[in-house]
């Protein structure tokens, strides 16, 4: 019993990072059509930027987390302004815009390896982090349990309601549906679809941002797991649907309780192949994902 | 949420794009080495005749021609980037050693010019990193690390006919089987007997009793040197009477830890063992203290000594570690030993650790042949004459040479103080009855 509620804390304080990552990538894709492995640079963007401002200027953690993530989603006006635009302008498809996408993620990395070198970053003095101590005598329960997962589960549930009422409620929220949801017709009306377009940047590098100063604050940051990140971020959206906001946070949370099994029952290192063979099977038997919509369900009939 | 019809095409183009894009991550680097080719014939050594002429001649004499200088040039493949950069400062203590055998003048006017080359603790890049020296920049001898590495390197050096030497890999048949191999380093799984032995004997001041005492590990997958060290574990345990209670995995560059120390938690161990060579025993160990894991014994075989990043994640959780290392540095019992320390210290900013002593050591060695009358252009004359250096006196001690080309000397028992790394047991004797 109480490994196995270990266990779902560690599934969903790791399923919670997923699922930031995810749905910024979905706000991108669901909007631009591309597939934004660059993602992962605005997650590293923000673990070094927290670990600069917090270790090598000294500045309070809580301030050094807070720029770092203004800066992770200034970073989404450059990508989309320096490589993706360029290339929208050139007429470049989806796999030209994936690749070019990938070069400046390598590109990217190459730079932090030379400036950063390799050694993992950690913005706070080594150590391990508070924990406080759950006991249940009459259920034999003994757990310890970190307060950085629950302000991390805490975080992103409060981030997915507060994106969740932006797209339903805000103006931009909704010119951003508009663009995903017709860019032709919503062009038609007025909305300028390159500022959307600036915005949905912001917004999915913004909760990269956050997610990568979650879980460098942990464990830091190296230069080299910008595309397993993205990738992951993408599996959690194939996973919970294309086209869905919540299905890319119930991917995210998905891909962790699928790595946390692994590891539990296989191995760790079963974790990331069991994310990936559960994304496999998703693409087998539900391509529209797990909260797949009635019209994902209908082009799938068209297939 | 619902954001408007996608085509089927797109949809269908997208799914193999991940599926495309997963299968390159989870393949990680390329794996094909550089097709590079294999040079013809290594450079023919210039004929050198050292025997003294028995007849003097009763001329004048005439001036002696100068020996033209010789540079050797060595190469070494060694991480300089990724997650095990932090051995690329074995450069700088083969430097040191370079730097010293050229200041006492015993090498005449030959030089040393140390070439690395970035393998990225990869077996494909190492391959690559090993014919670049060979066949683009002609060294005859390069240093290596690292025991996959390594193995992968070696058909690959009696091909192109250079000198393979490490100093760092701890597998013990690596140098056999081939002319070409040389090592001067700790068997890989005597880390297991140095840890176990220190159980026994030493642990709590009079030994533990291993009859029933309850064994974890968690390890690194895909590293054969610490595979080796849990095949003699296993010996060990089969011998000894302790058991091994929870056996983990992780991979390189993991961060979360949680699942895998809650269920050794649940095991209960009396001891646990961390096997990683990188960042990652740092995050293990805060993971442990995180989850109320603690151990009557933390201990690492092997990777601990000198890892700073270990330091640095664990900070105060790291105290008390035990951890073997090769036969250690004795600072004070060499002449030589100080003007290390300052050379090392001078570029690392840190004293030098027992595995950068080894490769100072294994510098030497190569040096040796050369005083030895090595051809420092002649891969073939490197190789003989490295054969005929029986022993050598290092700052790690004495190295005797087998047949084989192999050197090994006992591991030694250190722990961690107060972040630092500080010497327990200089030597401790495997069990050389236990096979």
């Amino acid at each position: 019993m109480e490994t196995f509620i270990q266990i779902g804390i560690n599934a969903l304080s790791l399923g919670a990072i997923y699922a930031l990552l995810s749905l910024g990538f979905a706000v991108i894709y669901n909007t631009v059509r591309i597939f934004h492995v660059l993602h992962g640079a605005a997650f590293l963007i923000a673990g070094y930027a927290t670990w600069w401002l917090a270790q090598e200027q000294g500045l309070p953690i809580w301030l050094a987390a807070s720029i770092a993530v203004i800066l992770s989603g200034a970073s989404g006006i450059f990508m989309e302004l320096a490589v993706y635009r360029r290339l929208r302008v050139r007429g470049a498809g989806f796999l030209v815009s994936f690749l070019g996408s990938l070069a400046a993620l390598f590109f990217f990395e190459g730079l932090l390896l030379t400036i950063a070198r390799t050694t993992a970053r950690l913005p706070r003095p080594g150590g391990p982090l508070p924990t406080f101590n759950l006991q249940i005598e009459a259920l034999d329960i003994d757990l310890f349990i970190k307060w950085h997962a629950v302000n991390t589960i805490v975080l992103v549930a409060v981030l997915v309601l507060a994106v969740t009422l932006f797209f339903r409620y805000t103006k931009w929220g909704r010119m951003i549906r508009a663009i995903a949801s017709n860019p032709d017709l919503a062009v038609a009306v007025g909305i300028n679809a390159s500022q959307v377009y600036l915005m949905v940047f912001v917004l999915g590098s913004t909760l990269a941002g956050i997610g990568g100063v979650m879980q460098t604050y942990e464990g830091g940051v190296i230069p080299n797991v910008g595309i397993r990140l993205a990738i992951t971020a993408a599996g959690g959206v194939i996973i919970g649907g294309i086209g869905s906001m919540p299905g890319a946070v119930v991917g995210g949370l998905a891909l962790g309780l699928a790595q946390t099994i692994a590891s539990y029952y296989f191995g760790g290192n079963w974790a990331i192949p069991a994310g990936f063979i559960l994304l496999l099977l998703v693409i087998l038997f539900r391509p529209y994902g797990l909260l797949g919509t009635r019209e994902h369900r209908e082009l799938r009939r068209l297939l | 949420m619902y954001f408007g019809p996608i085509r089927a095409r797109l949809l269908m183009a997208f799914a193999a794009l991940v599926s495309t894009a997963l299968i390159v991550v989870a393949c990680g680097a390329d794996p094909t080495a550089t097709p590079v080719p294999p040079t013809a014939t290594p450079t023919p050594a210039p004929v050198q005749d050292d025997t003294p002429d028995p007849t003097p001649t009763p001329v004048p004499p005439t001036p002696t021609p100068e020996p033209e200088p010789q540079v050797l040039k060595l190469g070494f493949t060694v991480p300089q980037s990724g997650s095990y950069a932090r051995w690329g400062r074995l450069v700088s203590a083969m430097q040191c050693a370079i730097d010293e055998v050229e200041a006492s003048g015993e090498l005449g006017s030959t030089t040393i010019e140390l070439l690395p080359e970035d393998s990225k603790a990869d077996q494909a890049e190492g391959v690559s990193g090993l014919r670049k020296l060979a066949t683009v920049n002609d060294a005859p001898v390069v240093m290596t690390i690292f025991t996959g590495i390594g193995l992968a390197q070696k058909p690959v050096a009696s091909e192109l006919e250079v000198v393979l030497f490490s100093s760092g890999i701890q597998n013990p048949m690596f140098a056999y089987d081939s002319p070409w191999v040389f090592r001067n380093a700790l068997n890989t799984t005597l880390n297991a007997d140095a840890l176990i032995r220190w159980l026994d004997d030493y642990a709590g001041g009079s030994g533990e009793d291993l009859n029933g005492l309850r064994y974890a590990y968690i390890k690194e997958e895909g590293n054969d040197s610490i595979d080796l060290q849990i095949d003699r574990l296993r010996v060990l345990e089969a011998a000894l009477g302790f058991e091994i209670v929870a056996e983990e995995t992780f991979q390189k560059d993991d961060v979360s830890f949680d699942t895998q120390i809650t269920k050794i938690r649940a095991a209960e161990p009396d001891v646990v063992q961390l096997m990683s060579l990188g960042k990652e025993m740092g995050l293990i160990i805060n993971t442990m203290a995180q989850q109320g894991l603690q151990p009557k014994y933390l201990l690492s075989g092997g990777g601990a000594e000198g890892n700073t990043e270990l330091i640095d994640v664990a900070g105060p959780a790291a105290n008390g570690l035990i951890y073997s290392a090769p036969g250690q540095f004795d600072k004070e019992a060499d002449e030589r030993a100080p003007r290390f320390i300052d050379c090392y210290a001078g570029k690392e900013g840190n004293d030098p650790d027992t595995y950068a002593t080894h490769f100072y050591d294994g510098t030497l060695v190569i040096a040796e042949a050369l005083k030895l009358g090595a051809d420092a252009t002649s891969s073939e004359s490197m190789r003989d004459h490295i054969a005929q250096v029986d022993e050598i006196v290092g700052l790690a001690g004495l190295w005797v040479f087998d047949e084989g080309g192999d050197a090994w000397a006992p591991p030694g028992i250190g722990h961690v103080v107060n972040g630092e790394f500080v010497n327990l047991v200089p030597q401790i004797e495997p069990y050389r009855d236990i096979q």
